[in-house]
């Protein structure tokens, strides 16, 4: 296969045990094994909300019963063991046993379609309803047969109580009765959706329009496992649900969402898919469908609800976990040890040249000539930066402590601007606030050094997770990226790992790419939106005193400010399709100085486009007009 | 093929790349030999694209190998044998059909769209589609990939793969139409196929002599002695349409053709077919490229470079990104090529190859072979084993010379 990496390789791998081997179960776990209602996920209607490539598709496919039928058939495999672990912290599998019987059924095809049809909205739905239905039983039904491990003599179906009346219409309770019912249905359904002139709605055939509502009707699945009955909960997981119209998707979910419908059923969509007071969590946000959530249905956003700093920690074990079964794919690596991902990226702290050291060093001596600083006063700052170094950080390079030095003396110049001047001052006061150096001064420093003399600033396993925003898709594009650069270093026989200029460049280059390459909804509107802010944070990260350490790499606007933005305004849109799409992040009830804002993060993305810090925290406080002012005439 | 990592690094070490640029390269060779070049039929394991890209570019100056590269990446066109599979599968529904159908319809007074409305309309052009002959007129023309592709709908006595065909295959080609259509039935449509043409001047051209040469009066007078010798029973209708069909033509070998097929079939004396149709009508090819698609033309008011013979005109060129690459093909030209070939250059009126036959300097190949009218730094191997010259990037395997 040419780089796994830049193509989503677990979708061209069609054997089970093949895609095993290289599949995460991250989705899993930080998804739905941590979910507060993880115990309702089977019962009620759930919405799975993430953007592209967080996992919501290889979540669905890991789930399906032959998926997990294939995992626990072989429980002594290394493979096979920490995804049956993370089935069972989800609820999927209890006891070593199966406890849902799942079914994926792809939205993408004709579905949409069928709102296309001449026909009165609620027939359309019925129409796409019950064809989605007949599909669910037929691919329960394959899937539980798919390995060969029982024939359809031994699975049943369990109806509803009182739903009798129910029983005939869905074929039965036998397997091959339910097939052929769903088969029948599934034919009626397709031909109309398929005809080139539609049928009028008299002219129906009969099995589709004949009531059929098996999702009311089955409780559960009860199949012979390993020579002893089972009962199984089922569960369909509808994805793309995004692709029907969005009128369909709304008529679609208040037929679904009916709290009394036994069989599970979750839908897979895109951020994109919700309205944009859904998609930014505003309190005013109108119900889906007059369900209320909590009550009538279950988020799951496939995005981090937990503290950031434990997300990334997490996402840095799960990037690495899923990177490091990607390498061995490599045509270059096979016939070689393949080496770990975390080896190829070298995190050695790199250096200036001397010309460029120098220049560093005249432009500190030039800003304590500029602020009037004392020799004195130099050397405690200086003596502050090498007790830290020497303490903390004793590899730390010249330049990030001239840097360093040269920041803190700006800020000793704001402190003593700041402070009230007395009679005995020899010019040399000291500060009320002492100065501190410490790893927030050596960001600053960073960042400075990066954009002044372009010196690396992302670079290492941790910088690269830390670009993905916790995306799956977005750490592979960059992953392979380098791991491409890393297959030429092995084709010319030279040192495979990465030196931090080449990560620099390459990480850059592909950040550049991505945002030129966006072509959604809005997407130059995005574009605008973001390179002003990120070269907003710029100049103030690039403030000499480094005001906030690190930088900026987001700005705020009040949180009453942002709540009074109406549902229609075409800001909210705009904000809506960059978050869906990986360009910012937004947290509401962001607190910070006594206030409440609602802070726009750029993403890992823009901040490698545009040398910004990845940590959090740096902000920009603004008004609405800036981002109305920023998205203008684009 | 998998590209072999030893002929990357070379590649790498020969351009000078660094390995940010390397890596973009590697990309873009892995995916093209990959695809296409690696299928070329005179490349084996371990002896593929890469392999002999390095070869081929180790023979310039270092300063002309990005030019060389360039030239590669961006100028090339190789007709892969899915890609003329294609063209050969599109011949019927696109070239025959259209036309058969106005014809149908020109009979019967109907619309062309109107011919599958009824079945006695449909009736007639399935008629008529087995009036039709299709003759291949060598290797290229690929009969047995037309056949299979219009299974069902070209009956195996309608298609011969060569136009040398004895007096008993005439008489059976007769008598199956006529038990199908009746005792008057004969080839209303007589179609030549071949697979490539370039300057238009195999099919005819003018001797010294002034007497036409050429496959067309190759089979005009193959036709004539047929009919001769087997009278009545010759399957073919007098006054036939006779088409020509290229399944890939150049601009250059479309002009030459149209200028040159209707005024010699006019004077041809007693011919067999039609020749008004000829010239109007019965020029067709699958795929045209483009007239952009030469490094350039043969112009007198250019001097060549190089060691292209003295009394040779040069190449004006097409685009200005090309000059530099035409400098490189008079550069690195070897006149023994010439020497090797002159009879059959002499023929076309040439007196240097540095350009291709017929100066056609195209930078083509096809998988199945390089064609001579591309440029010869392309596919030429000159010198000695040990002192080679002209080194090949798709080595050509020659018929003439």
């Amino acid at each position: 296969m040419a780089n796994p990496f830049l193509r989503r390789a677990t979708e061209y791998i069609r054997d089970a045990e093949a895609f095993l081997s290289i599949v995460s179960p991250a989705p899993l776990t930080t998804f739905l094994a941590g979910h507060k209602r993880q115990n309702e996920l089977f019962d009620h209607p759930i919405r799975i909300i993430g953007s592209p490539g967080t996992g919501k598709t290889m979540l669905a496919t890991l789930a399906e019963f032959r998926m997990v039928e294939t995992i626990l058939s072989d429980l002594n495999s290394q493979t096979n063991r920490p995804l049956a672990r993370a089935l069972a912290d989800a609820g999927i599998v209890v006891d070593q046993k199966p406890h849902v019987a799942a079914v994926r059924v792809p939205m993408e095809s004709e579905y949409r379609d069928f709102w296309e049809l001449p026909y009165p909205p609620h027939i359309k739905t019925r129409l796409a309803f019950w064809l989605l239905q007949a599909r669910a039983l037929l691919g329960l039904i394959r899937g539980l047969t798919a390995n060969g491990k029982r024939d359809l003599s031994q699975i049943r179906f369990r109806p509803r109580a009182d739903y009798d009346a129910h029983i005939d219409q869905i074929g039965g309770l036998t397997a091959d009765g339910v097939r052929r019912r769903a088969l029948a249905v599934e034919r009626a359904i397709y031909s109309v959706g398929s005809s080139l002139v539609p049928p009028k709605l008299e002219d129906l055939p009969e099995d589709a329009t004949a009531p059929y509502d098996p999702f009311d009707a089955i409780e559960a699945v009860e199949i012979d496992w390993n020579g002893q009955p089972l009962e199984l909960r089922p569960l369909a997981m509808l994805d793309d649900v995004h692709e029907l119209h969005h009128e369909q998707l709304a008529a679609l979910f208040d037929v679904m969402s009916r709290r009394e419908m036994r069989f599970g059923r979750w839908m897979m969509m895109r951020l994109d898919a919700l309205s944009p007071s859904a998609v930014l969590q505003s309190a005013g946000s109108p119900p889906a469908a007059n369900r209320s959530e909590g009550r009538d249905f279950i988020d799951v956003r496939m995005q981090v609800d937990i503290k950031k700093a434990d997300a990334r920690r997490k996402f840095r074990t799960i990037a690495q976990d899923i990177a490091n079964r990607y390498l061995p794919m490599i045509e270059t690596f096979r016939n070689r040890d393949t080496p770990k991902i975390r080896d190829l990226l070298s995190t050695a702290q790199p250096t200036i040249s001397k010309s460029k050291l120098d220049d560093l060093r005249t432009r500190v001596d030039r800003s304590q000539d500029d602020l009037e600083i004392t020799s004195e006063r130099r050397h405690s700052i200086e003596a502050l930066v090498s007790e830290y170094v020497t303490n903390v950080v004793p590899q730390m390079p010249e330049d990030i402590e001239l840097a360093m030095v040269r920041i803190l003396m700006h800020r000793y110049d704001k402190r003593r601007a700041n402070s009230t001047p007395s009679l005995f001052d020899d010019g040399d006061p000291d500060p009320k606030t002492p100065l501190e150096a410490d790893r927030s001064v050596a960001h600053g420093a960073m960042i400075h050094l990066h954009h002044i003399y372009k010196r690396p600033l992302h670079f290492g396993i941790e910088a690269l997770c830390d670009a993905s925003n916790e995306n799956a898709e977005i750490f592979l594009n960059y992953a392979g990226a380098l791991v491409a650069e890393v297959e030429t270093r092995a084709i010319r026989r030279r040192s495979l790992m990465l030196s931090a200029d080449v990560q620099q460049t390459v990480l850059g280059d592909r950040a550049r790419a991505i945002i030129d390459a966006w072509t959604f909804t809005h997407a130059s509107k995005v574009r605008q939106l973001v390179y002003k802010m990120a070269a907003d944070c710029v100049e103030k990260s690039l403030e000499p005193n480094a005001s906030l350490d690190a930088g900026a790499n987001a700005v705020a606007i009040l949180e009453s400010d942002f709540e009074n933005i109406r549902a229609d305004d075409e800001l909210l849109l705009v904000l809506k399709h960059a978050l869906a799409n990986g360009a910012i992040t937004i947290e509401r009830n962001y607190g910070q100085g006594g206030k409440l804002w609602c802070l726009v993060e750029l993403t890992g993305t823009v901040c490698l486009a545009s040398g910004l810090t990845f940590l959090r925290g740096g902000f920009l406080p603004k008004k609405v007009k800036y981002l109305r002012e920023a998205i203008a005439d684009a | 093929m998998i590209a072999n990592t030893l002929a990357l690094n070379l590649i790498a070490k020969v351009m000078d790349w660094d390995d940010i640029e390397a890596t973009q390269e590697y990309e873009w060779l892995r995916l093209m030999a990959g695809v296409k070049y690696d299928g070329y039929s005179d490349f084996a394991a371990g002896a593929g694209f890469s392999e002999a890209l390095v070869d081929w570019l180790h023979q310039f100056q270092p300063a002309d190998r990005k030019v060389a590269y360039r030239f590669v990446k961006e100028r090339l066109v190789y007709i892969s044998s899915a890609e003329m599979q294609r063209v050969i599968e599109s011949f019927l529904p696109e070239v025959v059909t259209p036309y058969l159908r106005r014809c149908v319809a020109e009979d019967n007074g109907i619309e062309a769209h109107e011919v599958w409305a009824t079945a006695e309309h449909a009736k007639a052009f399935s008629d008529r589609m087995r009036r039709c002959l299709f003759v291949g007129l060598s290797d290229g023309s690929r009969i047995d990939i037309l056949r299979r592709a219009n299974a069902g709908r070209l009956s195996q006595e309608q298609v011969i793969p060569m136009m040398n065909v004895d007096n008993e295959k005439w008489r059976s080609l007769g008598k199956d139409l006529r038990d199908e259509q009746g005792h008057d039935a004969k080839f209303q449509d007589v179609y030549l196929i071949d697979d490539f043409t370039a300057s238009g001047t195999t099919f005819v051209r003018i001797k010294e002599d002034g007497l036409p040469k050429g496959k067309l009066p190759k089979f005009e007078n193959i036709i004539q002695e047929a009919k001769k010798a087997i009278g009545d029973d010759f399957p073919i209708a007098d006054g036939f349409r006779l088409h020509i069909h290229h399944y890939i033509s150049t601009t250059q070998a479309r002009a030459a053709l149209d200028e040159r097929v209707g005024s010699v079939a006019s004077d041809m004396v007693n011919r067999s077919f039609d020749a008004e149709f000829l010239s109007q009508d019965g020029l067709t090819e699958g795929l045209l490229l483009g007239d952009d698609l030469p490094l350039g033309f043969l112009s007198s008011d250019i001097k060549p470079q190089g060691k292209v013979e003295v009394e040779s005109d040069g190449l004006r060129s097409n685009r200005s990104s090309d000059e530099d690459m035409i400098k490189l093909c008079e550069d690195v030209y070897d006149p023994a090529l010439f020497k090797r070939l002159e009879k059959h250059c002499r023929e076309a009126g040439m007196s240097t190859m540095c350009y291709g036959y017929g100066h056609c300097a195209l930078p083509l190949i096809l998988e199945h072979n390089t064609p001579n009218n591309s440029v010869p730094l392309l596919w030429a191997e000159t010198g000695t084993p040990t002192k080679p010259l002209m080194r090949p990037l798709f080595h050509r395997r020659d018929r003439h010379g």
